[in-house]
């Protein structure tokens, strides 16, 4: 008995009884999970990092969750939480290595610990994405992964469509830019 | 190298964003976000929680408990009923339980029963072993493969005893959603037309649930207890009769009453019930007695079904000692109540999820299941007659129908009263003793 005992305490109930709130948040946040993990890591490159990107920002939700006005924006709402969050952890990651950029590309020190490995470091492609700061990184991505129009992406970041409009222009250019700094034998 | 962004960077650079998105959510994320209100906090207002009515939170392993669940979706309103076409198995999941939100009611299972079968059933989809103070799990669980129409139970814990009389019948189910993992039927199964895997506790242990995915119809045979005075036929008087020796498999795995589960409350709300059940039998109270004594006084009017009890307790506390305490909850309250005190009081019990009876046309004799019956219950184990099922929720949801009394049927020790009570069916007409 004393064994059945330590056992119920210590598992994790199949079905636990809950409270309506928490029930229709998760409700709400199942039905996005899947495309925000993979949003988060098509940018961050790392599915550990993706998990971790996407827990904190629907933490973040969670708590902040009396804050939204209007329930039927919740998955924009959400998105916009787990881009913000993509955006700091680049941020940090740039931060971290104190900026010793010995190749002089302003890629290198943002490349990002990539679990398809070496090859995929050697990548161009890689490497030209790499090159590009946050936001850049963001708007390419919602882009050309997650297929969305420039209005669609003006509303999921919170910036005017214009800015969405030049910064992918400009992430284009710099990627190009670095597409033929690689193809001319540069430093990566 | 062109100098100028093409059409092929635009391929070759969406091509390479996609090898990054992995296919699937691991279950351990999963499990982490479903977690996350449990573990902070969040700021009060959000939606109204009236309009949530009976609720179960699915997590971990328990995608095998159906989908009662997936279904509520409705509960949430209109924007997720588009947004969530495919629930997975893993995820958190509600369950509306409540027949007052009408709009919340979808069809989630046709059944066809035998020609001129009107008897009220309710379908098991799961039983659950391990009380964990807040819902229940299943401990030590382990998996076993049946072949179509073989027998589903033989070479497990929870063969049906030999000497309860039974009556075979088959149901051809028809799923009306994706959403259900697990088969349906009456107590016990027998066979199912397919194969299936089998959810155990224990190797070759005790049937949680049986996996079946799908919207195809199957066809469940079940072993349903004979009630009246036949041989092996179940009557009040025979559960009396039926003793306490337990096999040691039940006792190990259906007694456990976890620290914390029982506070003062749900002490002295045992107390009191065995204190009713000993007065009524002089002092020969059975099992049967107790189980009784229970289901009637969760019935009384004292106790408020009431599918929205936020706030009442602490989100750590026991929902037993919370119940007792407060009187107010649902069918899961009731059932977890009902379970703990008896196991408290060494007689061994179950958490029972499924279905409430449906509507059934006797015409057709196809009765429909809609997701609002979803619904908990208890089942209490009864040497030479196996597991009976108790429904000690108030508010008039609760179907049993009443064992029939019997002749006399001498007890082991105690001397039978004719006139002991009948499980009351609504809440307000508890015979007061």
């Amino acid at each position: 008995m004393t064994e059945l005992r330590a056992q119920a305490a210590t598992t994790e109930p199949d079905v636990r009884v809950g409270d309506a709130r928490e029930i229709a948040f998760l409700v709400f946040v199942e039905s996005r999970l899947l495309e925000h993990y993979r949003l988060a890591a098509v940018i961050l490159g790392n599915t550990a990092e993706a998990e971790d990107a996407v827990h904190d920002a629907i933490e973040r939700a969670w708590r902040r969750w009396a804050t939204l006005q209007d329930v039927e924006r919740f998955d924009a709402w959400v998105g916009r939480i787990v881009v913000n969050e993509c955006r700091d952890r680049i941020r940090r990651r740039q931060r971290r290595p104190a900026v010793t950029d010995i190749s002089g590309s302003i890629g290198a020190s943002l490349v990002a610990p990539d679990e398809l490995g070496a090859s995929a470091d050697r990548d161009e492609i890689g490497h030209a994405f790499a090159a590009l700061n946050p936001d850049q990184q963001i708007a390419v991505a919602l882009r050309y992964y997650a297929d969305l129009t420039i209005e669609q992406i003006a509303e999921r970041v919170g910036a005017p469509a214009g800015t969405i409009k030049s910064r992918l222009h400009h992430a284009l250019a710099l990627m190009n830019a670095e597409l033929v700094r690689t193809a001319s034998g540069g430093l990566v | 190298m062109p100098d100028q962004w093409t059409q092929n960077d635009d391929s070759r650079l969406r091509t390479w964003l996609a090898s990054r998105a992995p296919t699937d959510l691991s279950p351990g994320f999963v499990d982490r976000i479903a977690r996350i209100p449990e573990t902070s906090p969040s700021s009060e207002r959000a939606l109204q929680p009236t309009r949530f009515r009976m609720l179960i939170v699915l997590t971990g392993r328990s995608w095998r408990l159906l989908a009662v669940a997936a279904v509520a979706l409705a509960t949430v309103g209109t924007m997720l009923v588009g947004g969530s076409a495919a629930l997975r198995p893993a995820l958190p999941a509600v369950v509306n339980v409540d027949g007052s939100w009408a709009t919340a009611s979808e069809p989630a299972l046709e059944i066809d029963r035998s020609p001129g079968d009107r008897r009220p059933l309710y379908w098991r989809a799961s039983s659950y072993d391990t009380f964990t103070l807040r819902g229940w799990t299943t401990s030590a669980p382990s998996t076993s493969g049946r072949q179509a129409n073989q027998a589903l139970l033989a070479d497990t814990l929870d063969a049906i005893p030999k000497t309860s009389a039974r009556e075979v019948d088959t149901f051809v189910v028809t799923p009306a959603s994706d959403v259900f993992h697990v088969a349906f039927g009456p107590i016990d199964p027998v066979s199912i037309d397919r194969s299936v895997t089998l959810n155990l506790a224990g190797d070759n242990g005790f049937l949680q649930s049986i996996s079946v995915s799908g919207r195809d119809p199957y066809k469940i045979t079940a072993a349903i207890p004979v009630d009246g005075d036949v041989p092996g036929g179940v009557t009040q008087n025979r559960l009396r009769a039926a003793g306490t020796d337990y096999p040691p498999a039940i006792l190990a795995r259906y007694l456990g009453v976890p620290s914390g589960a029982m506070g003062p409350a749900a002490r002295a709300l045992l107390a009191h019930v065995l204190d009713r059940a000993k007065t009524k039998t002089n002092n020969h109270a059975t099992p049967y007695d107790v189980a009784t004594e229970i289901v009637n006084e969760l019935r009384d009017v004292v106790y408020t079904y009431n599918t929205n009890i936020l706030g009442l307790c602490d989100n750590s506390s026991s929902i037993v000692e919370c119940f007792a305490q407060f009187k107010e909850g649902y069918c899961e309250h009731y059932a977890s109540t009902m379970a703990i005190l008896l196991r408290a009081n060494n007689i061994p019990t179950r958490l029972v999820e499924g279905f409430l009876p449906g509507t059934l046309d006797p015409a057709t004799g196809r009765e429909s299941i809609r997701t609002d019956g979803a619904h908990a219950w208890v089942e209490v184990y009864f040497p030479s007659y196996g597991w009976q099922m108790f429904d000690p929720t108030g508010g008039g949801r609760a179907q049993a129908v009443a064992l029939p009394m019997d002749s006399f049927v001498p007890l082991p020790s105690a001397t039978p009263r004719a006139s002991l009570v009948v499980p009351s069916i609504g809440p307000n007409d508890r015979p007061r003793g």
